[in-house]
């Protein structure tokens, strides 16, 4: 078989780019907090970013920096150390040896044990297998904390130093701390058991500035100058020492598995060492970077890197994308070559480029190519590259002669353009425009003599199918079809089965496809966006803008490693995580603004890389071993009611009043803090989920009931399966509003209201008894002064008055007429409930003239009223003074005074006569005196006094100083 | 002078501390430190003093050491309770010394007056058992004299003091000690 081939001629132009790194972001600090130096970084379970600073302890949510106080305001603490315990407590360890745990709850507490703390600065903490919480000193050497007692570790104990830069735990469970002298393998199980690993076990150096555990719990070791060491804790030994003379002091150092180790340094920036192809590089995208002193490093559970240097900023990149910009004209296909290069088809050239030594990007033109436009390349199995180009057909490139091959002989190879190919266990398929599929049967070399055996697929059915898009590997070495206008196909022994049309809704053109780990075949089409084709169950499904796919205007789809599709788009990349449904985006974070996709033009590499051209730009994705955080992490950081911030931990129960209520939470998404979006809801009072960029969230005067108040982040406004977080409380009902309550209003209504009537009742009776009461005073007063006895006494009387002043008439008339007014005073009196004292003391003094005419000197009254002025009820006085005159002897020798008079108060009338009882006790009904009492009941609340001895009778009536 | 076994036992320990003494340098030594404990247990308190406290400490090592007489504390409550303390937990004919015997962490400039907090390293022996312990305390020195104080926590169960259960309400399963003492500088 012949072949032309034309000869190249060695003329390299070769151009230098830039080199092929992250997109690495300053973050933006707060000018309040720009002055501290920031220490470390450290990121806790709940994703929260910390920072330790010259000034105290920070957490950054990717848009605010927030400082946590040092308890007792001790401000100006340096934190030198971060660590998470198993239990979720975060351990702060300062410059000068204060050592703090935090939580949400308490802030940062002060850890107080009875060893006391260290004087010196904390460089580590670590908690081992057993529960032993481990802490490295600058000076003081290690301790151990076993739960009761902290052990030291010092020179005294064999340590090789007691300045420990750095400590870390291996697959073991052994603590590893870095010294000056080298490192110490160290237990601690009761017995202080220290391992030295020293220049002597081939550590390149022996002062060690930083180590950590990979994720088999083997070691990499930095030493102060430019070495790396590799520690195998299986075989119990280092196994590899990489250097680089250009790195200099090594500060820190962080890996992502089993791809790349990321190295701090001293005032040299940033490295990079490639466990891929073991070549150092440094870090050149960032200027301020590029000299800086590195205080630390942190791989965060998104995937990127963060950098913290003595430049006082933050810089994070997210690392599986890495770009490079390549001005050569429009970029139409690349390939990644085993040999680490890289062939890149323009519209109007075929370059190689490839990285040097340093990371630098280089790349040439290939002169002398028998076409200038490529479509399409891929590798074969001798390193010969098939070109697919578009002005001159298939065509071959063999690097180790530097020729060009042309197929002259075989018009259809030479004249049809060639869109899509791929070579696979000897064959090579083509997608050409005008001649179809085809499938060429490699024997041998090409370019060694090597035979082709050429077969043009035709479709079965007869239908022709003319224009496929991309034709990629399918099991059983046969290949999947995108085709324009006939949706999905595949080849089957020289035929072209064309799946049955999906439902999938538009023409069905397909412009790219790929295949995901799970047998699924993924493809786009200009109408429906991404769609999903099961095999097995000859199902499609499509994925548009509603299920979150970001644009229509899709130009390559490709799986990952993981099985994770990529998708290349005018708005950036896509990753669609397929068994959830997930898109993320990237553009401005990982450098792509304004992306200028190309079809197709993507490849992988021997590695798994996937290398995306787009027109002016290489885009290389390495998918990290590691588990990374899908969705940002939602957290409730503070919830106040009533403008007081509670511990929601605890609480979940507020009265009525305390109906104000403010949720303060964060979706940390460090990726790309800005995108991201906030839905919340509170259940029991919105009826839908709100949107939102804020962090915070309020409802005020919230009635009484339960609440759950639910809140979730996204970075890509879609919210279909993103974490919650959520706090349920109560409001409790107002007091009067509850059952007990009603219940005891009502049985004091009901208990008042009988109240009320019983004492209406009561009064009643008591005025009932009033008026029955007087009207029987009356009644017995009248008819006492009507006692015919009385009278006939009187009669008597007025007859001895008469016989003894014949010859003055005035007496006997003067005591007719007293009798008179006497009898008239009663009368007018018996309907008055109260007298004046006066009034009663003049009818009285009538009724004394009455009986002074029968007793003359014998019956004294005195009465001695010293004005008190007041009432008391009708007839009383002269009740009184009835009954003592009816009770006691009066004669000459036993003459009786009843004297009437105030007490000092002037609270009480008192009468009050001697006593000489007569012999023949008068019969006595007692009605007398004791209606005045009864009397006395009902209209006053002062009783009346009966004092009785030998000598004397006393009777006190209250006066009433007020009558109504 | 008599020569007490409490004596003989802190010479071994310095001995032990690896003093190398040239003619110059000096020792701070003390004979009559205060050493109080106190055991405040459910049903009984046990608490005692002993003012024979011996104590060294070596500026040139940092290295310090403390030792007592069991048989020296006086102040309990009572000769039985004495007797019991003694012989049926400590057992101090048994083990009639306990001991402490460490380093300073702290740099500390002897010859400069002043105050200083630290922390000692060492090993407490007390019931003849020894534990590595980290005890802080408190230094001043002052014209040639040095005054130290401390106070720590023995567990009597690190000491494997072994107490019946019927009389674990007597004492208590932590034991304070409080030790305060002068040392003079001697040639």
């Amino acid at each position: 078989m012949r072949y032309s081939f034309l000869l190249t001629i060695f003329f390299l132009a070769i151009s230098r780019f830039h080199a092929m790194e992250p997109h690495f972001v300053a973050r933006e600090i707060d000018e309040a907090y720009a002055h501290l130096n920031i220490n470390l970084i450290f990121q806790d379970h709940n994703c929260m970013i910390w920072l330790g600073t010259s000034e105290g302890l920070m957490q950054f949510t990717g848009s605010r920096l927030i400082n946590i106080p040092f308890p007792d305001s001790l401000s100006a603490l340096s934190v030198t150390s971060l660590y998470e315990d198993k239990k979720g407590t975060l351990w702060a360890g300062t410059k000068t040896g204060q050592i703090f745990h935090y939580d949400v709850k308490q802030g940062l507490v002060f850890w107080k044990i009875e060893e006391g703390l260290p004087k010196v600065r904390i460089t580590g903490f670590l908690e081992d297998a057993n529960g032993q919480f481990w802490i490295g000193t600058y000076g003081e050497g290690l301790y151990v904390y076993s739960g009761a007692r902290l052990y030291n570790f010092n020179r005294d104990d064999g340590l090789l130093d007691n300045d420990i830069y750095t400590i870390s735990l291996d697959g073991k469970g052994r603590i590893w701390a870095g010294t000056d002298n080298g490192v110490n393998i160290c237990s601690f199980n009761g017995k202080k058991q220290i391992r030295p690993l020293t220049v002597k076990d081939g550590l390149p150096d022996q002062i060690v500035s930083s180590i950590i555990a990979d994720l088999q719990g083997n070691m990499w070791i930095t030493s102060y100058e430019n070495d790396i060491a590799y520690y195998d804790t299986d075989k119990e030994q280092i196994t590899e020492v990489i250097s680089d003379a250009g790195i200099g002091q090594i500060t820190c150092i962080t890996y992502f598995e089993d791809l790349e180790l990321w190295i701090g340094t001293e005032g040299n920036g940033i490295w990079r060492y490639s466990t891929e192809n073991r070549k150092f590089k440094k870090v050149r995208g960032v200027e301020a970077l590029l000299n800086a002193k590195v205080n630390d490093l942190l791989k965060d559970v998104e995937g990127n890197i963060w950098v913290v240097s003595e430049t006082n900023t933050l810089h994070t990149a997210f690392r599986p994308f890495e770009t490079l910009n390549i001005p050569i004209g429009n970029i139409q296909s690349i390939c990644a070559s085993s040999q680490e290069q890289l062939w890149i088809g323009t519209d109007e050239g075929f370059y190689k480029a490839w990285e040097d030594s340093s990371g630098i990007w280089l790349h040439h033109r290939i002169p002398n190519a028998p076409f200038t436009s490529v479509a399409c390349m891929s590798e074969d199995e001798f390193g010969n590259v098939w070109i697919g180009s578009l002005d001159n057909g298939l065509c071959v490139y063999d690097p180790s002669t530097q020729r060009f091959y042309t197929f002259e002989r075989f018009e259809n190879l030479r004249m049809n353009p060639v869109i899509s190919l791929f070579i696979e266990n000897q064959t090579l398929w083509l997608a050409t425009l005008g001649r179809g599929v085809m499938k060429i049967h490699l024997t041998g070399d090409i370019t060694q003599g090597g035979d082709m055996d050429i077969t043009t697929l035709s479709a079965n059915g007869g239908g022709s199918h003319n224009f496929v898009f991309q034709v990629i590997p399918k099991e059983g070495y046969e290949a999947w079809l995108a085709t324009d206008g006939a949706g999905l196909a595949f080849t089957q022994r020289n035929h072209i089965e064309v799946l049955p049309r999906s439902t999938i809704e538009g023409p069905n053109t397909i412009y790219s496809l790929t295949h995901d780990g799970s047998g699924h075949i993924w493809f786009n089409t200009p109408d429906s966006g991404l769609v999903e084709y099961d095999v097995d169950k000859n199902s499609y499904r499509a994925l548009s803008i509603d299920e979150g796919l970001r644009s229509m205007n899709i130009s390559a789809v490709v799986s990952n490693t993981k099985g994770e599709i990529l998708i290349v788009h005018n708005k950036g990349i896509d990753i669609l995580i397929p068994e959830k449904r997930h898109f993320m985006y990237f553009d401005d974070e990982i450098g792509l603004e304004n992306p200028m996709p190309v079809l197709n033009a993507v490849c992988k590499d021997a590695s798994g890389n996937i290398w995306i051209g787009l027109r002016d730009k290489l885009v290389k994705y390495s998918a990290l071993r590691e588990d990374l955080s899908i969705h940002p992490r939602t957290r409730i950081e503070h919830v106040s009611v009533n403008q007081k911030p509670i511990d929601f931990y605890q609480n979940n129960r507020f009265p009525a009043h305390q109906n104000f209520f403010a949720f303060d939470y964060v979706g940390l998404w460090y990726t790309s803090p800005a995108s991201v979006k906030y839905q919340y809801i509170l259940e029991g009072h919105d009826l839908d989920w709100k949107e939102s960029h804020d962090h915070l969230a309020i409802y005020s005067n919230l009635k009484h009931g339960k609440y759950n108040f639910r809140v979730k982040a996204s970075e890509n406004k879609f919210f279909y399966d993103e974490p919650l977080a959520e706090y349920a409380f109560e409001i409790r009902k107002p007091f009067w509003q509850y059952r007990w309550f009603i219940a005891l209003a009502t049985l004091c209504v009901v208990f008042l209201v009988y109240q009320y009537i019983k004492n209406r009742e009561a009064r009643l009776r008591r005025i009932e008894m009033l008026n029955k009461e007087n009207i029987e005073a009356q009644f017995r007063a009248l008819k006492a002064q009507i006692n015919p006895h009385f009278l006939f006494n009187s009669f008597n009387t007025l007859i001895t008055i008469i016989d003894e002043n014949t010859d003055n008439p005035n007496v006997p008339i003067e005591y007719v007429q007293k009798l008179a007014d006497f009898y008239r005073s009663i009368l007018q009196y018996r309907e008055e409930e109260a007298i004046s004292i006066p009034e009663e003391i003049t009818l009285v003094k009538n009724y004394y003239y009455l009986l002074q005419q029968r007793y003359g000197e014998n019956l004294r009254l005195d009465v001695d009223l010293n004005g008190t002025q007041g009432f008391i009820p009708p007839l009383t006085l002269q009740m009184l003074v009835e009954n003592a005159v009816k009770h006691n002897v009066i004669s000459k020798s036993k003459p009786l005074t009843i004297k009437i008079h105030s007490n000092n108060k002037s609270e009480y009338l008192v009468v009050e006569n001697n006593k000489q009882k007569k012999l023949s006790e008068v019969p006595s009904t007692k009605f007398g005196l004791q209606s005045i009492i009864n009397r006395y009941e009902v209209i006053s609340d002062k009783k009346v006094l009966v004092e009785e001895s030998n000598e004397s009778f006393k009777v006190s009536i209250p006066i009433i100083k007020n009558i109504f | 002078m008599l020569i007490r076994p409490s004596d003989i036992v802190l010479s071994v320990m310095l001995t032990g501390m690896q003093l190398t003494l040239t003619a110059q340098e000096a020792l701070f030594t003390g004979k009559t430190g205060i050493i109080h404990f106190k055991s405040d247990a459910a049903l009984e308190i046990i608490e005692a003093e002993s003012t024979q406290l011996s104590g060294a400490i070596n500026p040139a090592t940092n290295g310090i050491a403390f030792s007592v007489r069991l048989n020296s504390f006086h102040g309990f409550n009572s000769s039985v309770q004495r007797e019991h303390f003694m012989e049926n937990y400590m057992e101090a004919t048994k083990f009639p010394v306990a001991t402490f015997t460490g380093k300073i962490i702290e740099t500390v400039s002897f010859a400069v007056e002043g105050q200083y907090d630290i922390r000692v390293k060492g090993i407490l022996n007390i019931h003849g058992v020894s534990t590595e312990r980290l005890i802080q305390g408190r230094l001043v020195s002052s014209r040639g004299v040095i005054e130290v104080s401390a106070s720590f926590s023995v567990p009597i169960k690190e000491h494997d003091i072994n107490i019946p259960k019927l009389l674990s309400q007597k004492i208590a399963e932590t034991i304070y000690v409080e030790i305060e003492m002068v040392l003079q500088k001697t040639e």
